[in-house]
């Protein structure tokens, strides 16, 4: 491991996951076959925490060659989705972003910063070492005993991954920035280097190491005998959905030291152009994202190849020399640039939406209620889409669109209760069952991820291993969850849109669920 | 000429009577009383404590016959409507329907006696009606001086009254100031509003509200109750109201924490709803039956919470295991009932978890699959264990049973329904070592022999009620051991085809408690046997005779001895005629129930004797009957307590006459079942007025 050791600040971190890893030794264990594994088994996590959370995570994993391999990662990959869990990682994000507004940005900090990364693992190192010790005698054999400690190891190091994945999230920033500074032509090989590095010290978080080679890294996962294509999609994904989030109130999760960024500060009158495409150097916009491309070409020969000019593939190769971000013009604007608590804006795109809004008249008036005034378009139609549903109703008079936001005023206050509209007929089951019931179902959805991935159903399912003392029941974390849950990610599909067929089915004595099987057949399908 | 009994003080006799009223057939007890004199009768309406009102139109009078009422049946009250309620509230009688008037000397007679006795029925309660506690808004109501029965009601039962819509539901539990709880189940039609208006109407004591089956019930109706009712609700059921979710349960925890009994069976409610559920520190009865997303998750914030949990149903709950049951169970060691009837796979290790549980008295797992360890464990751990429920259950052995058996001495009810293997050596070790059981169901036992009825003969002496049916082992001589079980009341005999005369015989004449007997397709059954069942089982009130092909008119001639048989099945038997329906319904006066589909060879003279005679049916199924036009209309106008009819395929009736007869029971009926081609056949006027009568229409 010493020997893939880089003196350059963008490997820093890349030796860090080497270092831990190795000092895991993991890899020297983890049989040919498993990077695949790992890719894998991560894939479900990353989908679940930044793909839309109700998809169910069956129908995009790629086929796994070893099932002992899908359950632990269908349980660990639950794991994120427990609101509380979520939490934590929230929390650590917020620590490392501390620390990084500490301290500057130099080598140092990153040290520091590997240092608090290593605490944070250093309980989970212990236990595999325990493990890799207890394992190493049974070396070579491909015994069950040494399927289920692997699993087990997959299991932490699980948790490992999502406060890796974290950190580098919230790393992300410096890494783009030190990586156009070393300009444009660098970076290719380098970055093959880096993600070679990754891949061959540890193929298990190379994941978790995407983040940090948005670009290259991909071109060269793709290049691995084992290719983890999904994985790094999903992981750019992500990365784009964040970016490409265009409200300012999303919370900055960055917190950029001032002066590592540049500021761009557009001009009124172009922000209210009808463009939609903007030149990231210069700022120009376009209606048309070929035009931009055309002048494009004049910032340098680097957007004259063809591949530049081809329909856009998100800035391949190329990108921009600094990270940018966005002063608003209006001053005094929290956002301008001369505000006390500048706080900067992501895209142009937001400019252009926090302009509108902000310090622009409303002059779209919803056509359906003649009330709602809306400055950005995309605002009315959203409200569009549910105007005139506001039917949840209070008696004191307020309306929601929501049955939630109603539920939650009603608790709130004292002597309000939920009006029922006079119109409401009696013995009909009026429509508005149906959003009901879906929304139902999405949160079906949830509940179903937010699963076995409970803190506190793994203490439960302590409990249990504890009471069958057999070695096998001990080792598989999943003996409690696979036998009997592994059917329930086909399970919110509820066919609850109709409310009749919801009737006939629960009338005693003709409650013929056959749910049930469904989700027997699909844990048989799990677990053989 | 007094004797020492009607010149007691009126203390002592509504004492007497309390005690009388107490069982379950009080109707009678409190009519036999009523008839002896009229002083018996005025403690009779002085102290009567429940009324269950049949016939709409005597209401009123009987309203005021009783006024220290405190719980009021109005289940089957035909065609209550809005302004029933309305007239019921005004201030005086008016005697609208009035066929009776002996009220008002009753009233002056007994004025006196009634003040004394006041003192001694109504409780500590405030009666002061004018306070204007939780009055505010409802001048109208306060101003209007309420009868007098109003007062006592703490319990209003309004099942199935869908003609009762949320005005009169409002006006009505309004003026019961001290109600306590209200019961408005399986009426389908009721929804928010009747929700609404019982919040509405509530006068601040009510503590539990019954809704099962308001199917148009939604999450906005429940968080009116949790607002409404808050703190003070004790115990609600939303039992099927399908429409209800998660999100309605967790105001509901929120705002009702006393909540002690919560039924949210049925629901499609999920594990967020347990977590809220879970929240309840006063819960101690929760039933979740069908709910189809619970699962383990739920289940452990149930485990973590509700601390006096006492009785938990997961019956069918599909998605939980017996682990997350486990879960639960092993924290709550103060439960004393669990039913997970038809949820679990398979119990492995749950037999760890019942170790804590020494207080369960009553568990219930049928349709799973259990081993002997199970069963064995329930005996260790559960010492009180009375009653245990293991119908269809897979895997069950004799040595398991006779393991159970012989640690479960307190056992009362065991169900081995479609237990196919269980052999007669179960039965005997349940028999020698349960002196207490009082309930054994052995449907389907196909294996049960003579030998498990002489045991049972021998040692269980309180022996209640036995479930026979589709035994093919039993036969007379198994019944003649069987009868030594003096204390039988209910004996399920159907499709044992090897009983004849002989058996029966030794039943009816030793066991004369016998109130119950089911002889369904028992061929061998004929007259003689009926003769002995009518000379020995006097106290017989539900017979079912259906396809025991052999009874004649003459085996009806001596059911018509059963004075006390209120219920008859008699579907199928077509040796008899209009002869021997004559005879039972001159001879059984309080039939309630009769059914009597593919009867065919009965003609009109026998309709015309039921018409004539049985003025107490309340039930009848004349289904494939031979019945004209003027005989149905006679059935149906000349009983006055008809509610419910299945008149499908009724040959020699045409439409005009079924019209005729539905217009004639316009007033009482509240059910009724038609063959579905009539469904536009009839005239909407019909449809129309039934319907807003609130009866419910079948469609064959």
């Amino acid at each position: 491991m010493k020997d893939l050791k880089i003196d350059t600040e963008d490997n820093l971190h890349a030796e860090a996951w080497a270092k831990s890893t190795a000092r895991n030794k993991l890899p020297k264990h983890v049989p040919p076959d498993h990077p695949s594994q790992y890719g894998n088994f991560s894939l479900p996590r990353n989908q679940q925490n930044w793909v839309d959370p109700s998809v169910p995570d069956h129908t995009l994993r790629p086929q796994e060659p070893y099932e002992g391999f899908n359950q632990p990662s269908e349980n660990q990959s639950n794991h994120p989705h427990n609101p509380s869990s979520v939490q934590d990682i929230g929390l650590q994000m917020n620590d490392i972003i501390e620390i990084n507004k500490i301290l500057d940005w130099d080598p140092r900090t990153m040290l520091s910063n590997l240092s608090f990364l290593k605490q944070k693992i250093h309980q989970l190192q212990d236990l595999v070492d325990l493990i890799v010790g207890r394992r190493s005698p049974t070396m070579g054999r491909p015994d069950e005993l040494v399927t289920q400690q692997q699993q087990l190891i997959t299991a932490d190091l699980t948790s490992i991954i999502v406060q890796l994945i974290s950190t580098a999230g919230s790393l992300l920033p410096s890494v783009k920035n030190s990586l156009s500074a070393a300009g444009p032509s660098i970076p290719a090989e380098q970055l093959g280097q880096l993600g070679g590095v990754i891949l061959n010290t540890s193929s298990s978080v190379n994941a978790a190491a995407l983040p940090l080679s948005s670009d290259g890294g991909t071109k060269v996962i793709a290049d691995q005998p084992n290719p983890v294509d999904p994985t790094s999609h999903l992981v750019i994904e992500h990365l784009d959905e964040h970016e490409s989030k265009d409200e300012e109130d999303v919370e900055d999760g960055e917190n950029l030291p001032p002066g590592s960024y540049e500021i761009l500060q557009l001009e009124k009158e172009e922000i209210l152009a009808p463009h939609t495409h903007f030149c990231t150097i210069c700022g120009k916009g376009f209606k048309r994202d070929a035009n931009l491309r055309m002048h494009m070409r004049g910032h340098g020969d680097e957007y004259k190849t063809p591949a530049a000019l081809a329909k856009p593939h998100k800035d391949t190769g190329s990108e921009p020399v600094l990270i940018k971000r966005y002063s608003c013009p209006y001053v005094g604007c929290k956002r301008n640039k001369d505000h006390k608590k500048f706080q900067p804006l992501k895209t142009i795109l937001c400019v252009k939406n926090h302009y509108k809004r902000t310090h622009c008249d409303k002059r779209y008036t919803c056509s359906r209620c003649n009330t709602k005034k809306f400055s950005v378009i995309a605002d009315l139609k959203t409200h569009e889409k549910h105007c005139g549903k506001d039917k949840w109703l209070c008696s004191c008079g307020t309306t929601f669109s929501r049955k939630d936001k109603l539920f939650g005023h009603i608790t709130l206050f004292q002597g309000h209760t939920p009006a029922i509209p006079l119109d409401e007929a009696k013995g009909q089951a009026g429509p508005s069952t149906q959003g009901e019931t879906n929304e139902e179902s999405h949160k079906l959805g949830n509940m179903n991820f937010g699963f076995a991935s409970d803190g506190e159903v793994q203490d439960l399912m302590e409990d249990v291993k504890g009471m069958v003392d057999e070695p096998s029941g001990y080792y598989s974390p999943l003996t409690f969850d696979s036998s009997n849950f592994g059917g329930f990610n086909e399970f919110p599909r509820p066919s609850f849109d109709d409310p009749e067929g919801a009737f006939s089915f629960l009338i005693p004595g003709s409650c013929n669920y056959t749910r049930k099987s469904g989700g027997e057949s699909t844990s048989t399908n799990n677990l053989s | 000429m007094p004797t020492a009994i009607t010149s007691l003080p009126l203390e002592l006799l509504s004492l007497i009577y309390s005690f009388l009223i107490a069982s379950d057939d009080y109707d009678y007890s409190a009519k036999s009383f009523r008839l002896v004199s009229k002083r018996f009768r005025e403690v009779d309406s002085l102290c009567r404590p429940r009324l269950r009102v049949l016939r709409v139109e005597f209401l009123q009078t009987l309203l005021s016959t009783y006024p220290n009422l405190r719980e009021l049946d109005l289940s089957v009250c035909p065609a209550l409507q809005d302004g029933t309620v309305s007239l019921v509230l005004a201030p005086r009688p008016h005697n609208l329907f009035s066929r009776v008037s002996y009220r008002s000397s009753v009233c002056s007679v007994a004025a006196s006696a009634r003040d004394e006795l006041e003192h001694s029925c109504s409780r500590s309660r405030s009666r002061s009606r004018f306070s204007g506690l939780g009055f505010e808004g409802k001048v109208e109501t306060t101003l209007k001086v309420l009868p007098r029965w109003t007062r006592q009601i703490e319990k209003l039962i309004l099942c199935r009254t869908s003609g009762l819509g949320p005005v009169g539901l409002e006006k009505l539990l309004a003026a019961c100031e001290g109600l306590q709880s209200v019961d408005v189940s399986y009426c389908c039609f009721n929804g928010d509003l009747e929700a609404a208006a019982i919040v509405r109407g509530n006068c601040g004591s009510l503590r539990e509200i019954i809704m099962d089956k308001s199917l148009q019930l939604t999450d906005i109706g429940v968080a009116k109750i949790a607002k409404g009712c808050g703190e003070r609700l004790e115990r609600l059921s939303l039992k099927w109201c399908l429409q209800v979710g998660d999100i309605g349960v967790e105001i509901l925890s929120n705002k009702c924490s006393r909540m002690r009994r919560l039924d949210v069976s049925g629901l499609k409610i999920t594990d967020e709803s347990l977590q809220s559920i879970g929240s309840l520190s006063k819960l101690e009865e929760l039933s979740l039956v069908g709910c189809p997303f619970v699962s383990d998750t739920g289940l452990k914030f149930l485990g973590d919470g509700c601390p006096l949990l006492k009785v938990l149903d997961v019956t069918r709950c599909n998605n939980i295991s017996a682990a997350g049951l486990g879960y639960v169970i092993a924290r709550h060691e103060n439960l004393e009932q669990l039913y997970a009837s038809y949820c679990l796979k398979e119990f492995s290790s749950f037999h760890c978890h019942l170790k804590g549980l020494n207080k369960l008295k009553a568990i219930k797992v049928d349709g799973s699959v259990l081993s002997g360890t199970i069963l064995e464990a329930l005996g260790k751990y559960c010492p009180l264990l009375e009653e245990i429920g293991l119908s269809k259950v897979k895997g069950l052995t004799d040595t398991g049973l006779v393991q159970l058996a012989y640690s479960s001495i307190k056992l009362k009810s065991i169900d081995l329904s479609c237990c196919n293997f269980i052999m007669d050596s179960a039965i005997c070790a349940l028999a020698v070592s349960c002196c207490h059981l009082a309930i054994l169901k052995l449907e389907s036992c196909c294996a049960i022999t003579k030998n498990s009825l002489l045991s049972l003969g021998m040692h269980c002496r309180s022996l209640r009620e036995l479930d026979l049916t589709d035994c093919m082992g039993v036969d007379d001589e198994g019944l003649e051991y069987l009868s030594k079980c003096r204390g039988l009341s209910c004996l399920k005999l159907g499709l044992c085809l090897a009983i004849s005369n002989k058996g029966i015989r030794s039943v009816a004449s030793n066991c004369q408690e016998i109130i119950e007997i089911d002889l369904y397709r028992c061929i061998g059954v004929r007259d003689e046997a009926l003769a002995a069942l009518s000379s020995g089982c006097k106290k017989l009130r539900t017979l079912n005779l259906s396809y025991c092909t052999e009874v004649t008119d003459i085996g009806m001639k001596h059911l018509s001895q059963l004075k006390q048989l209120s219920a008859l099945e008699i579907r199928g038997l077509v040796n008899i005629t209009s002869i021997g329906l004559t005879a039972v319904a001159a001879g059984c006066s309080i039939l309630t129930e009769l059914d009597m589909k593919f009867c065919e060879n009965v003609n009109d003279s026998g309709f015309w004797a039921l018409a004539l005679y049985s003025r107490n049916l309340q039930q009848i199924n004349f289904s494939y009957c031979n019945i004209s036009d003027v005989a149905i209309c006679m059935v149906m106008s000349n009983l006055t307590r008809i509610q419910d009819a299945k008149l499908v395929h009724l040959n020699g009736a045409t439409l005009e006459g079924l019209e005729l007869a539905l217009q004639a029971s316009f007033v009482r009926i509240k059910k009724v079942k038609l063959l579905s081609a009539l469904r536009f056949k009839l005239s909407p006027y019909i449809l129309d007025t039934l319907r807003a009568r609130g009866c419910r229409m079948r469609w064959d």
